[in-house]
């Protein structure tokens, strides 16, 4: 089958051969057809101009002729007329009109005119020769005479001799009345007789012959060869022009076809050519591909592969084509594979997926193959294309990845040193596993093994240890993990009686007295145990309560302890206990008392005001910071005492003082009449009530807002001032606290503890310092423990600041800010 | 006495256009030497004849002026012609062939003694046969005719052969083209008498003659006693009775007898007649030996071609 787009330039080339062979023949034709016209005008031509020759030839008056260049024209002109009959143009010319007669007529004319030519020249030639003779005779006579009025006669006709020798017209009558008057002269009876008889014979002669010219002159005149001759030229080339239109007509026709057929040809040459163009880019796209690309035809037979294809499978081209792809099966497909391939290909739809193949040198590649069938112009397959990636390194890519990926999981779960799990394993099993039993143990005086043996012999101690765990001779499953230094955790899962877990740790027990009866260093062990005696999921405090066994384990005397809840209560009861103790004794013993911590005003360089802060003072003199006794406070109900006793001891502190002072007041207090009356009764008793101030804690803390309001506006009422602690902790209801009649904001320390090092603080610093300034609220840092941050808050435009930088609280308000270092710079 | 002067002026320019008419033979003219070869053997072939006994050259004799020096010349089995033979020579610058101009060319002319009984009375088929038959001939013929052996083949090669003919370097040509010594005073005399007594009227051109026709007998009646009615005898014109074609006086000389009847036996005796028939003059001795002298000087040299083989 020929393809069309083959097809139509094999038509259009044979039509192009057909057609320039006819403009070929048409230009041969055209050129010998022009060249014969081109003969013919030049012989009608030359006939003229011939012509136009005899007639000067006839025009020649009295004298010798040039017969040879007449002969020559003559001739000529007989061969112009042979060559213009046997002109193909003439044959032609001659079959549709009459140019035959015309040409025949012409013919007939010129004999004729040649007949008169020869005339011509023999009378002219004798007439000159008698004219000259005439001449010579006359001389002689006149010579020869005597008298001269005797040559009367000869004179008279001389002169009519010469005056026909230079054609004037002579009357026949008068020219032969003189020669009857020179016959009859005496001249003609003289010894001159015989030169006048020749005079005689000559002159009558040259009349004649005169006579003769003039008639062949005037026949030849009248033959009008030259009319014929133009009238034939004029019909000729009205022929020729008719005949060479249509001549250049054919020819201008068929260049004409010819030149839209090359143009045609050009464009269908030139689609053809973008086509190949096209394909011949795709193709090196395909053949620079990095996917290896394989054609077959229906057959399933190769015939093409790109270089990706030779490279990867090691076959050259001319080792593959003709053959099919089941050449490079590995056999790691069976058949039931290659069926459903073919099904689904030959189905016309593409198939993907992997192929293992094998190379040249019987490596076996994985490949991402795609199979497209290629259908032709009437929708049939005719092709198969198979598109091939190489996936092998990938593959092996990935599985590496995996390795390391386990391995690196692994080490995050294994301990270097004994090759257990460790603690970050078991948590991870802790959140999956269902536990039945978890058992914590470690080593008695570990920390005195190793200062004794040596952290070596210490390192061998643990491994030993771990390898005890590992043997432990008993029935039951369990995995031992390496939790912490000296700690060990046994994970058992399944489900197990108490009884189980006592012969396990029976049987460790036993395993360490046997090891330690060689040369081995020898250890003991405490352990705690959680048991829920239930496979179940593991409780949150699985890890706590064994831990907290094992605290009882160490202190009692059993190496293992199971845990009981009774120890969780025990512990945090043992704590409150004792601090509620220590702090009723030092309520008791009045050992409650203020420290005062300076705020300064790094602009003024003067202490705004000592902030009253509560401490307690243990048996020991140490002195205790709320933080371990205030929630115990709270509970045992003896805040609003610790309260009252600060109020107590600030106030008198102060008492007489120039110093500004605070007392720290909590939304607890505020609602507590008691103490409001107390504050109020002793800011009356204050001389001066602008250098008080209250300092409200746990803003965050305040639910009702109207009783801090109404405190507020209590203690305003006697021109104290109010601050906000610690603002910024904790979730501040920072519009609600702004709403506030207060006149300090106290940022909170853990925010300016950090503004040096932290961005984010410090921009939470820079957003309260400028919501401050716009409630014209004056702000206050505390926990300043260097120059740095005091700098940085100078910048934002915080000057009152506290903190250890400056000065720690102090049992009494003395701080001498003239000695102190940390004066304002500016000042 | 106006017509005197007149005169004058006349006859000097006559006189200076005289020398302009007559002109040298070229030394050569282009032609095929291998037909005109060809054409020499047939010239010289009796076998063209009827009984093979006479060729072209028979009467054409090439080293005798090209003419057989008989009144009239013989044909086949003895047979006489009834017109004095031409010569051969320079007969390609003639007008027409024959005296009365009856063939138009030297192609034409080879059918006349040809087919004329009283010359060959050629039997043109055996002729062509011969030709053909004999393998000298066919060759020749094959290499310079695509058609091989024809009539018109014939007479192309006898005709190229003829045209061959032509006798250059005559004394009187060299003195034409200014060799001033070539001819003696005499001779220049007489050539001063040919181009005066008007001689040179119908002799002039390369072939001094043979370019016009003209009556024997213009001022003075020629008693023919052949009877030759000339060029009447073509054109049937009671006018053209006794008109003849002018003879060329090339190798003038060499062609005796003379005339169209062979009658007259010297150069003078046909000088004489010349000028007292033709020019109606009255010949004088001392004129007619002069003339003659220059007509001596026109014998020219025989072309290489018949020398060849």
């Amino acid at each position: 089958m020929i393809q069309k787009h083959i097809l139509k330039p094999f038509i259009l080339a044979i039509l192009l051969i057909v057609l320039t062979l006819f403009l070929f023949l048409a230009v041969i034709n055209t050129r010998s057809q022009l060249l014969a016209q081109f003969r013919y005008q030049k012989n009608v031509e030359n006939l003229q101009v011939i012509n136009k020759k005899f007639d000067m030839f006839f025009q020649k008056k009295i004298s010798y002729t040039d017969n040879d260049k007449i002969t020559a024209s003559e001739k000529a002109f007989d061969i112009e007329m042979g060559q213009l009959k046997e002109n193909s143009i003439f044959q032609d010319m001659i079959k549709e009109n009459d140019f035959l007669d015309l040409f025949n007529q012409i013919n007939d004319k010129f004999h004729i005119k040649n007949d008169l030519i020869e005339q011509y020249k023999s009378t002219m030639g004798a007439t000159v020769n008698s004219l000259r003779y005439i001449s010579v005779l006359q001389e002689n006579i006149v010579a020869n005479s005597d008298n001269l009025e005797k040559d009367r006669a000869l004179l008279v006709l001389y002169t009519k001799v010469m005056q026909l020798g230079f054609n004037e017209s002579v009357n026949q009558k008068s020219f032969f009345d003189a020669v009857a008057a020179l016959s009859h002269s005496p001249v003609a009876e003289s010894e001159l007789k015989n030169e006048v008889a020749l005079f005689i014979t000559h002159a009558t002669y040259v009349y004649q012959q005169q006579t003769q010219l003039e008639h062949i002159i005037h026949d030849a005149h009248n033959l009008h060869l030259d009319t014929a001759l133009n009238v034939f030229s004029q019909k000729s080339y009205n022929s020729l022009r008719r005949h060479t239109s249509q001549i250049m007509l054919v020819f201008f026709t068929l260049t004409g076809f010819l030149l839209l057929l090359v143009l045609y040809t050009g464009w269908v040459l030139r689609e053809n050519h973008k086509r190949e163009e096209e394909l011949s880019y795709y193709k090196a796209g395909v053949d620079q591909s990095d996917n290896s690309v394989m054609l077959t035809d229906i057959q399933h037979r190769i015939i093409y592969v790109n270089k990706a294809f030779e490279k990867l499978s090691g076959y050259k081209a001319d080792e593959v084509i003709g053959q099919t792809p089941g050449m490079l099966q590995s056999g790691r497909h069976d058949d039931d594979f290659y069926a459903k391939l073919n099904k689904t290909i030959s189905a016309g739809q593409v198939w993907r997926g992997e192929f293992i193949n094998r190379t040249k040198n019987g490596k076996t590649y994985i490949e991402k193959v795609s199979i497209n069938p290629i259908f032709d112009r009437n929708n049939e397959i005719r092709f198969y294309m198979a598109i091939k990636l190489d996936i092998s390194r990938e593959k092996a890519h990935k599985e590496m990845i995996l390795a390391k990926n386990k391995e690196m999981i692994d080490r995050y779960y294994q301990d270097d040193l004994t090759n257990l799990p460790n603690r970050n394993r078991l948590l991870k099993d802790l959140t999956k596993e269902k536990v039945c039993c978890l058992v914590l143990l470690n080593i008695d005086a570990f920390k005195e093994i190793n200062d004794f043996y040596g952290i070596k012999k210490g390192d061998e101690v643990l491994q030993n240890f771990a390898h005890i765990l590992e043997n432990i001779h008993c029935h039951q499953v369990y995995r031992v993990y390496r939790t912490h230094a000296d700690e060990f955790a046994l994970l058992i899962d399944s489900l197990a009686k108490k009884e189980h877990i006592d012969a396990l740790m029976e049987s460790l027990e036993e395993a360490i007295h046997t090891s330690s009866l060689g040369e081995k260093i020898p250890f003991s062990f405490s352990a705690g145990i959680s048991y829920s005696g239930l496979q179940q999921p593991v409780n949150k405090s699985i890890l706590t309560d064994a831990d907290l066994a094992l605290k009882h384990a160490k202190n009692s005397s059993h190496s293992y302890t199971f845990y009981e809840k009774s120890f969780q209560i025990a512990n945090e009861f043992e704590t409150n206990m004792l601090w509620l103790k220590k702090l009723k004794s030092a309520i008791h013993a009045d050992r409650i008392i203020p420290y005062f911590q300076p705020v300064i005003n790094r602009q003024t360089g003067k202490i705004l005001y000592y902030e009253s802060l509560m401490r307690m003072i243990d048996e020991n003199g140490n002195v205790i910071t709320p933080y371990f006794f205030l929630d115990i406070a709270k509970k045992a109900k003896l805040y609003i005492a610790l309260t009252t006793i600060m109020i107590e001891k600030t106030f008198a502190a102060f008492k007489g003082s120039e110093d500004a002072f605070s007392i720290n007041i909590s939304y607890e207090d505020m609602r507590d009449e008691k103490v409001i009356g107390l504050l109020e009764e002793k800011i009356k008793g204050l001389s001066k009530p602008e250098n008080f101030s209250v300092e409200i804690l746990e803003s965050e803390s305040i639910h009702n807002y109207e009783v801090a309001k109404d405190f507020i506006n209590m203690v305003k009422s006697y021109g104290c001032g109010v601050a906000i602690d610690d603002f910024g902790s904790g979730y501040s209801n920072f519009e609600r606290v702004f709403q506030l009649n207060i006149d300090y904001l106290k940022i909170d320390g853990s925010i300016i503890r950090g503004i040096d090092t932290d961005r984010q603080l410090r921009i939470i610093t820079e957003t309260i310092v400028a919501f401050a300034r716009k409630s014209d609220k004056k702000v206050i840092a505390e926990f300043v423990h260097s120059e740095k941050i005091a700098e940085i808050l100078e910048e934002m435009g915080v000057y009152n600041l506290q903190g250890f930088y400056f000065s720690e609280p102090l049992q009494a308000p003395t701080y001498d800010i003239k000695e102190s270092a940390y004066t304002v710079k500016s000042l | 006495m106006l017509y005197i002067k007149f005169f004058i002026v006349f006859f000097l320019l006559t006189a200076l256009s005289a020398k302009d008419i007559i002109v040298p033979i070229p030394s050569q003219i282009p032609y095929n030497h291998s037909k005109a070869l060809l054409g020499k053997k047939l010239f010289q072939d009796p076998k063209l004849s009827r009984d093979g006994t006479v060729s072209c050259a028979h009467c054409h004799l090439l080293d005798a002026g090209g003419v057989d020096h008989q009144p009239f010349s013989f044909g086949i089995q003895g047979r006489v012609g009834n017109i004095n033979a031409p010569t051969v020579y320079n007969s390609v610058f003639n007008i027409s062939q024959f005296w009365d101009g009856r063939a138009k060319d030297l192609k034409a002319q080879v059918m006349g003694p040809l087919l004329n009984p009283n010359e060959m009375d050629t039997d043109i088929k055996e002729m062509l046969a011969y030709l053909q038959n004999k393998n000298s001939y066919l060759q020749a013929f094959k290499e310079n005719y695509h058609d091989g052996v024809t009539l018109e083949n014939v007479q192309d090669a006898i005709a190229e052969f003829e045209k061959a003919l032509i006798t250059p370097h005559s004394r009187f040509d060299r003195f034409l083209q200014g060799d001033e010594k070539s001819l003696t005073a005499e001779e220049k005399e007489g050539y001063a008498l040919f181009k005066g007594f008007g001689c040179i009227a119908c002799h002039n051109g390369v072939n001094l003659g043979s370019n016009l026709y003209q009556k024997l007998g213009i001022m003075k009646e020629y008693h023919d006693a052949t009877n030759n009615l000339g060029r009447f005898n073509v054109t049937k014109k009671n006018r053209d009775r006794y008109y003849y074609k002018v003879p060329t006086l090339r190798n003038i000389a060499l062609t005796a007898p003379y005339l169209h009847n062979g009658s007259i036996k010297t150069l003078p005796g046909v000088v004489r007649i010349m000028i007292e028939h033709q020019l109606g003059r009255i010949p004088k001795k001392s004129d007619v030996t002069k003339i003659v002298k220059f007509l001596e000087t026109l014998t020219g040299e025989l072309p290489e071609i018949v020398k060849e083989k």
